[in-house]
C-alpha cells in the first residue's frame, strides 16, 4: 500500500515535467570590419506569429563580438536591433537561429542633377529592407558614405533635395560603392499632371454626416499622374464648395497641411516621375447640400455615401445611381473641369454609429447563444431521461 | 519612536510565556499558573493589535519619523490609502498576520478553555506560531526609526514628506483583499495546530485528538476555506482591472503559490469529510489539514523571496531568512510528522479495515478519487513553482514555466474532476448500471467535443509540432470538451438535490444541501466560464488623433472601432496632476517648528515658510524676518527688487539652517541660506519645491455598441513621478450580462489609442464565484453535524460547554 503510493507520486512527478517550458539561450555575434561593437546596445524584440511583441523587449549589450539573450515562449521570431555608432542594424532570425551581424560594407556615392553637377544640400535616410530606419546623413557637396553596414542586403535610400522625395535602392555586395545617382529637377509645371488610376475612379468623393449628424464630411480624392521623366514638387488643388470648411489633406498616405482660397483647396504635392499618387481633401459642410464645380477633366467621376443610404439621396442630372455594393452615384459620361456637380440629402437618420454586425471579426466571436441553450438542453434532456427512461 | 517596537517587544514576551506555561503544562500534565495562559493570550492579542493601531496611527498622521511609514506613504495620499499602506509592506503585513493570528488564538481559549489536557497542547502550538511572528517583528520592525534611512542626518532630523504608495496599490481593492488574505492565513493556524497536536499525541501513544476535534477542524478549515476563497476572488477580480497583470488568472507565481494551498484545502475538506477513526483517513485527513498551513507559508515565501520574478511582490526583501525557517517549522510539523508516522508508525493493517469488497466502484473509492483527482490538479501547480528552482540548481539552466504548462496539464485533469465529481453524484442517488451508463454517454461526449473545433480559436493552444505528444494531443483539442462534463455535474447535482432536498425533514440538512449544490455547480460553471472567456477574447483598436480638441467639441465624432461591432466618442480630455493645489504646510516648515526643531537641524537643508514681517537688503544679500520671529530667510546675491518681495507677502523657500549665522543682526536666531532661484511667494513656489506627484491625464468615453449607447466613464494613464516614472493605467469596463466591454485608453500628447476588448462570459463567472461563497456560507452555517447554526442555541444558554461542540 505504502509502496504504491510512493510508487503513485513519483511516477506522477516525472511525467509531468515541465519540459518543453524550457527557455533556451540563443547567442549571437557581431562583426565589424576594421573595429568592434563591444559595449554596443542590442535589442531583442520576440514577435508572435502575427508579428505581435510577446512580452517586453529585452536589452543586452555586446561583449567579446557576441551577445545572448532567452528565447520566450509563444516567440516563433526575434527582430533583434544592434546600434552601432549611430547606425542602427536589424535581424529578423526565426526561433533557434542565430542572429549575426557582419558590418563590412558601405554605400557612397554622388547625387548629381541631369547635367552631372553635383547636387548641394541634400539629405539621405537609409532604411533597412525590414523597414526601420538604419539611420541618415546629410551631404552638402552631393558626395555621402554609409557604413558600415550589412553585406547582401538592399538598403532603401530616401533621398530629399531640391524640395523633392527620390527614392533608390541598393544592393550591398552588388556594387553599392561609388555609385552615382542621377536626380533630376524637379518640374512645378502643372500640366505634367493627368488624372490616372484610382479605385474605383480616378475622381471620387466620400460623403457621410458629421459627427452631429447635421452637415457632411466629405473625403474629396484625386489620383494624379506625373507623366514628366522628372518629379512633380508644387500644388495641387481640388475645388471644393465656397462654404466647405477644409479640415486636411492627404498626399499618399502622409498627412500634409492644405491651404484654401474661395472654392479652392491647395495642397503641395510631390510625384516621382511616372508615377501616380492620390491627394485627399477633406471638408466639412454645414448644411446636408453641396453644389461644385469638378476641378478636373474626368473620364469618371464617382460619390460614394456612408450612412445614407439611395433614397436619401438627391443629385444633379449629370451623375445616376450605379450598379455597386454600397450607395453610389457615378457621371453619366466625361465631365469638363468646371462642370458643376451637385449633392443633397434629404431625411435625416440618425446616425450614430451603423449597426453592421459584420464588422467584428467573426472568428473570435462567441456563439453564447447556441452554447448556452445547448448546455441547457444536455441538462433538461438528462433530467428528463433520468426520470422516464 | 520605539514605542511600537516596545508593544512587540511585550508581546513576545508574554507569547512566549503563554507558550511555555502550555506546553509544560500538557507535557507535564500539570496545571501550573493554568489560569494565567488565558490573560497572557488575551494581553498578547491586545498588544499586537494595539500595535497595529498605533502603526495605523502613524500612517494617518503621517508620521515619518518611523522609516516604514516614510517608505508606504505621502501627503498627498488620502486617508484611506494611508490606512491601506500599512500592510502594503513585508513588516506591516506581518503585523497584520500575527496580530489576527493572536486574535484567532484568543478566541479560540475563550471559547473552549483549557479544562482538556490537549487544548494546551493546540493552543500552545497556536501561540507558538504568534510568538514566532512576534519575534519576526522585532527583529524587523515596522517601528524603525527614520534614522535608519538617513544614517547621515542628525538624530531628530524628520522628512516632510514621505516617498508613497507603489501606485498599483491606490486602488479600493487594497481596502480588502489583503486583509481577507491574511484572515484566512490566520483561521488556517488552528486546523495545522490541531493536526500537529493531534499527530504528537498519536505518536505519543496517547490516542490522538481528531475524533473529538473533528466538528472545531471542519468549522475552521471551512471558514478559512470562505476566506481564502474570497481573497483569491477579490485578487482575480483586481487583476482583472490592472494592466500588465493578464486579466483574471496569469498563472504568476503568487497565484499559483496561493492556487496551491486553496485546492488542498478543497482535498482537506473532502478528506476531513471521510475521517472515521479507523478508516483510511484515519492518517490522511488530519495530515492534510496539518500540511495547509505549511504550503500557505510556502506561498508567502515566494512571494517575499524575490525567487521568482513575480508581478506581485510588493513585500519582498528583508524576512525572508525568517520565512523560510518558519516554512521549514511548520513543514516539519505539518508534513514531516505525519509522513513520517505514517511510513514508520501506522500500523499496514489499519488503512485496510474496511471490509475487502471486491467491488470497485464504492463510495469510498469515489471519495479516494475525488481527494487524489483534486490533489493531482494541485500538484501541477506544486511541480510547475518548483520545477525550475530545482532544475536552476541542478543544470544550472533557468526555466520559465509558462501559463501555457499549466494550462494544459491541468485541462485534461479538470476534465477528470469534472467526471469523477457527476459520477459520484450520480452514483449517490441511483443504481450502478444507471450511474456508469451516463458517465459512459458523457465521457464519450466529451472526447467526441474534442474533436470539433469551429475554428482555430476552439482550440486549447498554439502547439507545434516539437513539443511533447501530450501536450500536442491537450493543445489541440477543442474547448467544445469542456461543455459536456460540465453539464454532466450540473445534471447529477441538480438530480441529487431534487432527491435529497424537498421533502426531508431537517430544515438545516436541506440547506446544507443547497450550498453543496451552488458550490459544485459554480465550480463547473466558473471552469467553463475562465476557458471561454480566456479563449474568446476578441480585441480591436482605434487611434484618435485629435482628441483633445474633439472633446471640447459638442456631439463630436463618434468613432467605429475597425472590426468590431463598437463606436467610441471622446466626450473630455483632461490632464491633472496631484496633489491639485499643493499646500506650502505639506511642503515646507514653519518658522515655529524650525526654532522648536533648534540645533538638531543646523546645517541641514529644509524648506521653510512664513509671512515676511521685515526685509533688510545689503550689498550681497537680502534677509527676510518670518512671522516676527528669529528665523529669517537669507536669500544670497540678491536684492528686495529682484526677488519681487515686500513685507507681509507670504514667502517659501528652501535653504540650509544656520543658527547664530548673523551676531550683527540681533533679532535673529537662525538664517535659512539660500539663493534667489530657491524663494519664491506662497502662490507661486520654487521649482525646488516643486511636489507634483502625479501626473494624469484621461479621456472622458462614450462607448456604443451597434449603435447604442452603453457606457460613459473615464480611462487613461497616471505617471508616477518619484517612483521612477512608473505609469498606471485606468480602464474602463462596462459589465455586460454577455460579455464585458474594456477600454484601455494610452494618452500622448492630445492623441488617444484606444484598445476595446469584448470579453464574454464575465458576469456568469461574477456569478459562480458568488454561489462557490454564499454556497460554503450555508454549509458552514447549517450544516446539521458541524454548523454554526447547531451550536448557537446552546452557546448562549450555557457559556461555558463542553469541548465537542465549541471551539
Ligand atoms: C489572481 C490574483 C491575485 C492573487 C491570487 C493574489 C494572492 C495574494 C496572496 C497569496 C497574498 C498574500 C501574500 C503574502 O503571503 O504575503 C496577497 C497579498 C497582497 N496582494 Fe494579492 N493576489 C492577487 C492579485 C493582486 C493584485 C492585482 C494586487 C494589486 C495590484 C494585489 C495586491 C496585494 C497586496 C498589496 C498584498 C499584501 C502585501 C503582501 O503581503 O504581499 N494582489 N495576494
Ligand atoms: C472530484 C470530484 C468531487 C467530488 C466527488 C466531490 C464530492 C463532494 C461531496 C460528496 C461533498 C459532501 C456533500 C454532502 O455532505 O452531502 C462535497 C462537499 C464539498 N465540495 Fe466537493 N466534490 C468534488 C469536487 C469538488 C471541487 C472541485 C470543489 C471546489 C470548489 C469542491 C468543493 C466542495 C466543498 C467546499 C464542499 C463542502 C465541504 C464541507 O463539508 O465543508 N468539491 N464534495
Amino acid at each position: 500500500m505504502k509502496k504504491t503510493v510512493l510508487g503513485f507520486v513519483v511516477l506522477v512527478s516525472l511525467l509531468i515535467v515541465p519540459a518543453t517550458a524550457t527557455a533556451a539561450s540563443v547567442s549571437g555575434t557581431v562583426t565589424v570590419d576594421g573595429g568592434s561593437a563591444d559595449g554596443e546596445t542590442v535589442t531583442i524584440a520576440p514577435l508572435d506569429p502575427s508579428n505581435e511583441l510577446v512580452g517586453n523587449e529585452t536589452e543586452t549589450t555586446v561583449e567579446n563580438g557576441s551577445f545572448s539573450y532567452e528565447t520566450v515562449e509563444g516567440a516563433i521570431t526575434y527582430f533583434v536591433e544592434l546600434e552601432h555608432e549611430g547606425t542602427t542594424h536589424y535581424a529578423l532570425v526565426d526561433d533557434g537561429e542565430q542572429p549575426d551581424f557582419v558590418l563590412n560594407d558601405t554605400i557612397s556615392g554622388e547625387l548629381v542633377d541631369e547635367n552631372g553637377t553635383p547636387i548641394s544640400n541634400a539629405t539621405i535616410t537609409v532604411t533597412s529592407q525590414h523597414g526601420p530606419e538604419v539611420t541618415q546623413t546629410n551631404t552638402t557637396d552631393g558626395s555621402f558614405t554609409i557604413g558600415p553596414v550589412q553585406p547582401d542586403r538592399v538598403y532603401t535610400l530616401d533621398i530629399e533635395a531640391n524640395g523633392a522625395t527620390y527614392e533608390r535602392a541598393v544592393s550591398t555586395g552588388d556594387d553599392a560603392a561609388n555609385t552615382t545617382f542621377e536626380l533630376s529637377t524637379p518640374t512645378t509645371d502643372r500640366d505634367a499632371l493627368t488624372l490616372s488610376g484610382g479605385q474605383p475612379v480616378n475622381h471620387l468623393l466620400n460623403v457621410g454626416p458629421t459627427q452631429n449628424g447635421t452637415g457632411l464630411f466629405v473625403v474629396e480624392t484625386v489620383s494624379v499622374e506625373n507623366g514628366a521623366d522628372r518629379p512633380f514638387a508644387g500644388d495641387v488643388s481640388v475645388a471644393v464648395p465656397s462654404d466647405a470648411e477644409v479640415v486636411t489633406g492627404m498626399v499618399g498616405d502622409e498627412r500634409t497641411s492644405v491651404s484654401q482660397t474661395n472654392g479652392t483647396a491647395t495642397v503641395e504635392t510631390m510625384i516621382g516621375p511616372q508615377e501616380t499618387t492620390t491627394v485627399n481633401v477633406y471638408y466639412r459642410l454645414e448644411d446636408r447640400a453641396f453644389e461644385k464645380p469638378v476641378g478636373y477633366d474626368v473620364e469618371q467621376l464617382a460619390i460614394r455615401f456612408a450612412d445614407y443610404d439611395m433614397s436619401q439621396v438627391e443629385v444633379s442630372d449629370n451623375l445616376v445611381e450605379a450598379d455597386a455594393p454600397m450607395p453610389m452615384v457615378t457621371s453619366t459620361g466625361p465631365l469638363e473641369a468646371d462642370d458643376q456637380i451637385s449633392v443633397s440629402i434629404t431625411e435625416s437618420n440618425q446616425s450614430v454609429a451603423s449597426d453592421q454586425t459584420d464588422g467584428s471579426s467573426g472568428a473570435s466571436e462567441f456563439p453564447l447563444g447556441l452554447v448556452s441553450a445547448g448546455f441547457v438542453a444536455v441538462i433538461a434532456i438528462g433530467l428528463a431521461a433520468y426520470r422516464y427512461v | 519612536m520605539m514605542g511600537g517596537t516596545l508593544l512587540i517587544g511585550a508581546a513576545l514576551l508574554s507569547g512566549l510565556t503563554a507558550t511555555v506555561l502550555l506546553i509544560t503544562n500538557y507535557l507535564r500534565r500539570e496545571k501550573r499558573y493554568l489560569n494565567a495562559v488565558t490573560p497572557l493570550i488575551g494581553v498578547t492579542a491586545g498588544l499586537l493589535s494595539l500595535a497595529l493601531a498605533y502603526l495605523t496611527y502613524q500612517f494617518v498622521t503621517t508620521d515619518y519619523a518611523n522609516a516604514y511609514v516614510w517608505n508606504n506613504t505621502a501627503n498627498y495620499i488620502s486617508i484611506f490609502y494611508r490606512i491601506t499602506g500599512v500592510y502594503a509592506a513585508n513588516q506591516g503585513s506581518i503585523l497584520l498576520w500575527a496580530a489576527l493570528t493572536a486574535i484567532v488564538a484568543f478566541w479560540a481559549v475563550v471559547v473552549r478553555g483549557l479544562e482538556h489536557r490537549e487544548t494546551r497542547l493546540v493552543q500552545g502550538i497556536t501561540m507558538g506560531v504568534v510568538t514566532y511572528f512576534a519575534a519576526m517583528l522585532v527583529l524587523d520592525s515596522p517601528f524603525k526609526p527614520i534614522s535608519a534611512e538617513f544614517p547621515e542626518m542628525d538624530p531628530g532630523f524628520v522628512p516632510i514628506d514621505g516617498t508613497g504608495l507603489n501606485p498599483l496599490l491606490i486602488d479600493p481593492y487594497m481596502a480588502i483583499h489583503p486583509p481577507i488574505m491574511f484572515v484566512a492565513y490566520a483561521l488556517l493556524t488552528m486546523p495545522f495546530a490541531i493536526a500537529v497536536a493531534h499527530f504528537i499525541s498519536t505518536v505519543r501513544g496517547e490516542g490522538g485528538l481528531f475524533d473529538e476535534w473533528i466538528g472545531s477542524v471542519t468549522r475552521w478549515l471551512r471558514i478559512a476555506w470562505l476566506f481564502l476563497t474570497a481573497a483569491i476572488v477579490l485578487g482575480s477580480l483586481w487583476s482583472y482591472r490592472v494592466l500588465g497583470w493578464g486579466g483574471i488568472w496569469a498563472w504568476d507565481p503568487v497565484e499559483v503559490a496561493v492556487l496551491i494551498p486553496w485546492l488542498f484545502l478543497t482535498a482537506t475538506l473532502h478528506a476531513v469529510m471521510n475521517y472515521r477513526s479507523r478508516s483510511t483517513y484515519a492518517t490522511l485527513a488530519p495530515a492534510m489539514t496539518g500540511a495547509t498551513l505549511a504550503l500557505i507559508v510556502y506561498a508567502t515565501a515566494i512571494v517575499r523571496s524575490g525567487v521568482f520574478r513575480s508581478v506581485h511582490s510588493f513585500a519582498d526583501g528583508g524576512i525572508g531568512a525568517a520565512l523560510l525557517v518558519l516554512l521549514t517549522i511548520t513543514s516539519i510539523l505539518g508534513i514531516g510528522l505525519p509522513l513520517g508516522y505514517w511510513l514508520l508508525r501506522e500500523p499496514e493493517s489499519a488503512s485496510e479495515t474496511s471490509s475487502p469488497s471486491r467491488r470497485w466502484i464504492t463510495h469510498v473509492n469515489l471519495k479516494h478519487l475525488a481527494v487524489l483527482s483534486i490533489g493531482l490538479l494541485g500538484f501541477i501547480s506544486v511541480w510547475g513553482l518548483t520545477f525550475p528552482v530545482l532544475n536552476t540548481y541542478a543544470t544550472g539552466v533557468e526555466v520559465a514555466v509558462g501559463g501555457q504548462y499549466y494550462n494544459l496539464w491541468s485541462y485534461p485533469i479538470v476534465l477528470g474532476v469534472l467526471l469523477v465529481l457527476g459520477f459520484y453524484m450520480d452514483y449517490d442517488v441511483e443504481g450502478r448500471r444507471r450511474a456508469l451508463l451516463s458517465l459512459g454517454i458523457f465521457s464519450l461526449l466529451t472526447v467526441l467535443a474534442a474533436l470539433v473545433a469551429p475554428s482555430e480559436t476552439w482550440t486549447l493552444s498554439n502547439v507545434d509540432s516539437s513539443d511533447a505528444l501530450l501536450y500536442r494531443l491537450v493543445g489541440n483539442a477543442s474547448a467544445l470538451s469542456i461543455l459536456p462534463p460540465a453539464a454532466y455535474v450540473c445534471l447529477t447535482v441538480i438530480k441529487r438535490t431534487l432527491e435529497f432536498v424537498p421533502g426531508n425533514p431537517n430544515r438545516n440538512f436541506q440547506l446544507k444541501q443547497v450550498g453543496i449544490t451552488m458550490i459544485h455547480i459554480a465550480f463547473a460553471l466558473l471552469v467553463v466560464t475562465v476557458t471561454f472567456s480566456y479563449l474568446f477574447t476578441a480585441q480591436s483598436s482605434l487611434v484618435v488623433a485629435d482628441a483633445d480638441r474633439e472633446a471640447t467639441i459638442e456631439g463630436s465624432a463618434v468613432h467605429e472601432v475597425p472590426e468590431s461591432n463598437y463606436a467610441v466618442q471622446v466626450a473630455d480630455y483632461r490632464s491633472y496632476q496631484r496633489p491639485e493645489e499643493p499646500n506650502v504646510e505639506n511642503m515646507a516648515l514653519s518658522s515655529e517648528q524650525i526654532a522648536s526643531r533648534g540645533q538638531e537641524i543646523h546645517e541641514t537643508r529644509q524648506p521653510v515658510y512664513g509671512t515676511a514681517t521685515q526685509i533688510n537688503a545689503g550689498p550681497d544679500a537680502t534677509v527676510i524676518q518670518l512671522d516676527n520671529s528669529g528665523v529669517w530667510l537669507g536669500v544670497m546675491n540678491a536684492s528686495q527688487t529682484e526677488l519681487g518681495i515686500s513685507e507681509g507677502d507670504q514667502v517659501v523657500g528652501v535653504g540650509t539652517v544656520m543658527w547664530d549665522f548673523l551676531p550683527e543682526l540681533p533679532q535673529s536666531d537662525g538664517v535659512v541660506v539660500t539663493e534667489a532661484a530657491n524663494v519664491g511667494p506662497v502662490s507661486n513656489p520654487p521649482a525646488a519645491l516643486d511636489q507634483t506627484r502625479v501626473e494624469g491625464t484621461a479621456v472622458g468615453l462614450t462607448v456604443y455598441q451597434n449603435g447604442e449607447q452603453i457606457a460613459r466613464g473615464n480611462a487613461g494613464q497616471e505617471q508616477y513621478l518619484q517612483q521612477g516614472g512608473m505609469e498606471v493605467r485606468d480602464v474602463l469596463v462596462d459589465r455586460g450580462l454577455t460579455h464585458d466591454t474594456y477600454v484601455i485608453a494610452a494618452v500622448d500628447d492630445g492623441t488617444v489609442s484606444l484598445t476595446v476588448k469584448q470579453i464574454p462570459l464575465m458576469t456568469v463567472m461574477r456569478f459562480s464565484v458568488a454561489a462557490l461563497l454564499v454556497g460554503m456560507l450555508f454549509v458552514i452555517v447549517f450544516d446539521p453535524a458541524h454548523g454554526l447554526a447547531r451550536l448557537w442555541p446552546r452557546v448562549t444558554r450555557q457559556q461555558n460547554v463542553t469541548e465537542t461542540t465549541s471551539d
